[in-house]
């Protein structure tokens, strides 16, 4: 493989990601079927571009107590125990499952967790905690609640479809997995706070 | 004739990649049909009220708690 190859394969993957990130908000469904298909690592690896691209602006606006490699190294690890979690759960019941489909929805799958950390950076810069009681307070209170429970949705969704395309998992058995993901990640979570890695988890 | 053929293998091979989801009761298998089809295709017509919805219930249930949260995710990143 050589230069051309590599920097052709890299164009294209992000002119996909740009195209999937709007195909993504209107019909989820078929192009997360799409992706589990046609997806490959180039996708992947661009999309670990753009959260480390987004440990070093944090770090820029607000010092985290870690180096952002760190940090991102720490989010490689959970993405890889994540991604490895389901993968083996599925193997019991499924047979000719590719871990590679799973590790490319599931990277697609960051793209609301992206869009809420820059957006919490970028407010920390334009509109600053605390928030008060004022008006203008509550205000703010509701729209932001409202548009991190819609970010919150929209990641349920995009991970049940990726588990139900990647793993071809059911309804009950997608459930049964992220509440056992869930009784993992949550005590997971509070240690990686109780060492100040991360104040949220970026899953 | 032979462009097309291979086109629409691959988009049936596509659109049959996963079985129907069947919850095994059949009530409930038209409640869950409902709601994802609504989802399927532009789900933030959905999605958007109806978080604004809850947010403003979570305001009228726990009032200057929700400005505290959202102070304390907005030091969250």
């Amino acid at each position: 493989m050589d230069f051309e190859d590599v920097a052709t394969n890299l164009l294209t993957s992000a002119l996909l990601i740009i195209k999937y990130f709007f195909f993504l908000i209107v019909s989820p469904y078929k192009t997360l079927r799409k992706i589990s298909l046609e997806g490959d690592y180039y996708e992947m690896g661009l999309m670990f571009f753009l959260v480390a691209a987004y440990f070093y602006f944090a770090n820029f606006i607000r010092k985290f107590s870690n180096p952002p490699l760190i940090e991102f190294v720490f989010f490689l690890t959970n993405f890889f125990i994540s991604t490895s979690f389901f993968y083996l759960l599925a193997k019991k019941t499924q047979k000719n499952l590719q871990f590679k489909n799973l590790l490319v929805t599931f990277s697609y799958t960051l793209f609301p967790t992206l869009i809420w950390f820059w957006t919490n950076s970028l407010l920390y810069l334009l509109l600053p905690p605390p928030r008060t009681l004022s008006i203008f307070g509550r205000a703010f209170s509701v729209a932001y609640t409202a548009f991190s429970l819609s970010l919150l949705i929209w990641k349920v969704i995009l991970v049940y479809l990726s588990m139900r395309f990647s793993l071809r998992l059911n309804f009950y058995k997608i459930a049964y997995f992220f509440i056992l993901y869930l009784c993992f990640l949550i005590p997971y979570s509070i240690i990686l706070y109780s060492f100040r890695i991360f104040r949220i988890p970026f899953v | 004739m032979e462009s097309t053929r291979i086109s629409l293998k691959k988009k049936l091979n596509e659109v049959f990649l996963v079985a129907p989801n069947d919850l095994g009761f059949a009530p409930l298998t038209n409640i869950y049909k409902k709601i994802t089809g609504n989802l399927k295709t532009m789900p933030f017509f959905i999605i958007f009220p109806l978080s604004l919805f809850f947010a403003v219930v979570l305001y009228l249930l726990f009032g200057y708690l929700l400005v505290k949260l959202v102070t304390l995710l907005q030091y969250g990143f």
